[in-house]
């Protein structure tokens, strides 16, 4: 399960280095905003270096690329691609084109060397007006699409607005796109809460975005994170619904049957995985099973 | 072989777990200036690292400097890496 | 009619009777601002003083000029809980013939009242005194607070001078130290640069990594079972140890939980927990910034204690006997948790044990906060160069990649069974060993440092026994 995605500067060795204890589901490790033009080439081999070499089994990695119209992206591609990261994140992405053309480079890559084809998810940052509009496109441009994720700051500017705290500039563009995410059956991202002091305000910040239907959100700070994690941490039906899951398939198990069905619907193997992770956080978290009620 | 043609430099010397390395021409050999904050725990491992990048690009003729605050050697290699490429082109 | 004031540090050291091989004695609480050691021995070289043995419960970076001094014979032997790195690369160069001796917070007021140690003249800073003596901390320009580390050295030198930089008329109410000790009072112009009394120490850390720590060290309390009404507490001042207050103070005001005490070093931190009604007292040996210092002065529940109450094992009781949980630095820790305070890791003395083995020794789950490596040099070693608190006295080491427990501790007060509280509160419980190969993994086993063959300081615990050596950093 994906709550958190926590952007890291590529360039900064240490922080890149201890990525892994941040709390985050998932890190974007950043190329693009978060490093100067002069330091592509240097944050670029850096970050390969630290992904071949530490340990970051247990989070998933995302890397964020720079953009179409930069002179960056290619090599970011080259370098990047053949460590096979779960995710790599494209900004500025407005059309289907965009996914198109990251799709085909990634694709020749990943033949390049030797990994399984489509085995990198994209995860397209929709961040301008246009890209708005065009998300369902988008996100159904490539089965690569995992997931997609608002850029607020950006989109905001678009728009020529201003970007506030409690965020009305952005509420249409996040309605909109979770809408689209769902419709295309791709996760759907918040954009990061910016306030990186205010340990208070992202706790109703993700909570907002939990009610809208994003799957999770996004963070720069690392202060962040725990509240991102438990505003989109399982509800207690969530986690009774899994051991409930858990249960009836070991059940079916004993039974020998081949297909399990709980209140009617059959549990397929998404729906078992998907149990089996929830329960695994459910105790991470300290969520426990509620007491069974007497028939 | 490949030459350094220009001097380059990289690395920020104010951050920690980093070094600031700086490459130009030599003069008929390699030339090591090399400071660290461990380098009695691990000054014998990075020179070796710093030589065995220089030999990966063929670089025998390079005056170098090290300022090392920590950096493992991942990173030292990275920079290393990064500062022949800056001083090989044109 | 006793006139116990005199005009100059030149005139008491004569008539208090500083001679040759004698004893002097100072505090710490004036940190890196405190002009008072610097000045009595400058006077004392002047007048052709030598061969004295320096009991100072600190040295920082300000008594630079006391390598002179020793150099020049006026110093021959020092006695302190804590020294800071100039001096301390100094000692550890071998400058010095007789070793320096370490004590803790507990055993230097201990061997003071149980006459093992014995002081001619203690030296006592006040920022502000009477013309008797009577003098505190609290109040004045200088103001640092709790005066808790003089006292057992006011109540048994043989001769106390207080030195002042605010002399009022008699009776100073409220005084820490009273008349009744004091030979001599010495009005000076300052006694200390107010900056580094209040040495920035007590900023909260922004780094993610050791936040991460300190939230950890909460779970950790509270898996132990120690997160409870009427709970005592204590942390140290630096990096993830202070963070653990402000995730501690979250913890408790949800679990609507009410401690006893924080005991200590008392900080900001420390205040506002007690105010936010998570504690109800906080027991005060020294005042670490200036919001603890005011505190002291107006909170009737902020009361100053002496070292000897805070923690030395030569009372009926000390203030460690009831306290619950502790949160600790460390240079180096090794696999059997013994802990190095002392040096850095190429021996050169940089530290002390302040309170950090009284605290371990006496508190029921003491925690020693620190992450796998810091650039690049492990922290967790098979050995520790030296050691300044025993492993058998450590119960857990926090880091960033998982909590280690020890499960050779012999206190007999300690937290039971912790390793399986902590996995069953899902907290990552990995083994020290575990955690040592993880950072080697990262950074590569590291050289150690050569290791000269000379004595330069011992080591005591906290009953004033004798715990390890520290030898001569060679010169290359």
């Amino acid at each position: 399960m994906r709550r958190s995605m926590l952007f890291i500067p590529a360039a900064n060795p240490k922080q890149v280095m201890f990525a892994a204890t941040m709390g985050a589901d998932t890190i974007i490790f950043d190329l693009e905003d978060a490093v100067s033009p002069m330091e592509k080439d240097s944050a670029r081999i850096l970050l390969r270096n630290l992904l071949k070499t530490m340990d970051y089994s247990k989070i998933e990695i995302c890397v964020r690329v720079n953009s179409l119209d930069s002179p960056f992206w290619q090599e970011d591609l080259e370098e990047i691609v053949p460590l096979a990261p779960g995710l790599i994140m494209t900004p500025k992405i407005e059309s289907p084109a965009d996914v198109e053309v990251f799709d085909k480079a990634i694709s020749e890559i990943e033949e390049k060397s030797g990994l399984e084809k489509g085995s990198i998810g994209l995860v397209p940052l929709i961040e301008t007006a246009k890209g708005i509009e065009n998300s369902y496109l988008v996100a159904t441009a490539s089965p690569r699409v995992k997931a997609m994720l608002l850029g607020g700051e950006d989109y905001t500017a678009n728009l020529q607005c201003k970007r506030t705290k409690e965020g009305n500039e952005i509420d249409y563009a996040r309605k909109r796109i979770v809408n689209a995410a769902r419709a295309a059956g791709v996760e759907i991202y918040d954009t990061p809460f910016t306030d990186a002091h205010d340990d208070f305000g992202i706790i109703d910040d993700a909570a907002y975005a939990k009610s809208l239907g994003f799957t999770g959100k996004s963070a720069i700070s690392p202060r962040h994170v725990d509240a991102i994690n438990e505003a989109f941490s399982p509800s207690q039906a969530d986690v009774d619904y899994a051991y409930d899951v858990r249960d009836a398939l070991a059940e079916g198990k004993e039974k020998g049957l081949g297909v399990v069905a709980l209140r009617g619907k059959m549990i397929d193997k998404p729906v078992e995985i998907r149990a089996l992770q929830t329960i695994a956080i459910a105790k991470e978290l300290g969520i426990e099973r509620s007491p069974k009620e007497d028939d | 072989m490949s030459k350094i043609i220009r001097a380059a430099s990289v690395g920020n010397e104010k951050q920690n777990a980093d070094c600031v390395i700086t490459i130009e021409p030599g003069n008929g050999g390699i030339e090591l200036d090399f400071t660290s904050t461990v380098e009695i725990q691990y000054g014998d491992a990075m020179k070796e690292a710093i030589f065995d990048e220089l030999s990966k690009y063929g670089i025998t003729d390079a005056k170098l400097t090290v300022v090392d605050r920590g950096a493992i050697d991942p990173v030292l290699r990275a920079r290393m890496e990064a500062v022949i490429k800056r001083g090989m082109e044109g | 009619m006793i006139d116990k004031v005199v005009g100059s540090i030149s005139e008491v050291i004569k008539k208090a009777g500083l001679k040759d091989g004698m004893t002097i004695s100072f505090h710490h609480h004036l940190r890196n601002g405190d002009y008072l050691l610097n000045m009595v021995l400058d006077e004392a070289a002047k007048q052709g003083i030598k061969d004295l043995t320096l009991h100072a419960s600190s040295i920082f970076e300000c008594h630079e000029p006391l390598i002179e001094h020793i150099k020049n014979g006026v110093v021959t032997q020092i006695m302190c809980n804590y020294m800071s790195k100039t001096v301390g690369s100094a000692i550890a160069s071998g400058i010095m013939e007789k070793p320096v001796i370490f004590r803790s917070h507990g055993s230097r007021p201990g061997d003071i009242c149980n006459g093992k140690t014995h002081i001619d003249i203690a030296f006592i800073g006040a920022p502000t005194s009477d013309v008797m003596g009577n003098c505190t901390g609290k109040r004045g320009k200088t103001r640092f607070g709790s005066m808790g580390y003089a006292m057992a050295d006011a109540e048994h030198a043989d001769t106390v001078v207080v030195i002042t930089d605010n002399l009022v008329e008699y009776p100073m109410l409220g005084a820490s130290i009273t008349e009744d000790f004091v030979d001599y009072v010495v009005e000076v112009e300052s006694i200390g640069d107010p900056e580094g009394i209040m040495s920035g120490t007590t900023a909260i850390t922004r780094d993610p990594v050791r936040l991460r720590m300190a939230q950890m060290a909460v779970k950790c309390i509270e898996a132990a079972g120690l997160l409870e009404d009427g709970m005592s507490f204590q942390t140290g001042a630096g990096g993830a140890t202070l963070a653990v207050s402000v995730y501690l103070k979250e913890r408790m005001l949800k679990k609507g939980v009410v401690g006893s005490f924080i005991v200590g070093g008392i900080t900001s931190y420390s205040v506002d927990l007690q105010q936010s009604g998570c504690f109800k007292a906080l027991l005060d040996v020294q005042s670490f910034d200036t919001g603890a210092a005011a505190d002291l002065e107006t909170n009737p529940n902020h009361i100053e204690v002496s070292g000897r109450q805070y923690a030395s094992a030569v009372g009926k009781s000390s203030c460690m006997t009831r306290l619950d949980c502790a949160m600790l630095g460390a240079t180096e820790i090794d696999v059997d948790f013994n802990v190095n305070v002392h040096t850095d890791s190429t021996g050169n003395i940089m530290g002390g044990s302040g309170g950090h083995t009284d605290i371990a020794e006496q508190c029921r789950m003491a925690v020693i906060i620190a992450p796998l490596f810091r650039n690049r040099l492990p922290i967790i070693l098979d050995h520790v160069r030296v050691i300044s608190t025993q492993g058998q006295y450590v119960d857990v080491l926090i880091t960033e990649k998982g909590v280690a427990v020890n499960e050779n501790v012999v206190k007999e007060n300690r937290v039971k069974d912790l390793k399986a509280k902590f996995i069953a509160a899902g907290i990552p419980v990995v083994d020290i060993h575990e955690l040592k190969k993880m950072a080697e993994e990262i950074c590569g086993i590291p050289k150690s440092a050569p290791k000269g063959d000379r004595v330069v300081a011992e080591v005591l615990g906290h009953r004033g026994e004798h715990v390890d050596y520290i030898y001569n950093v060679p010169r290359s």
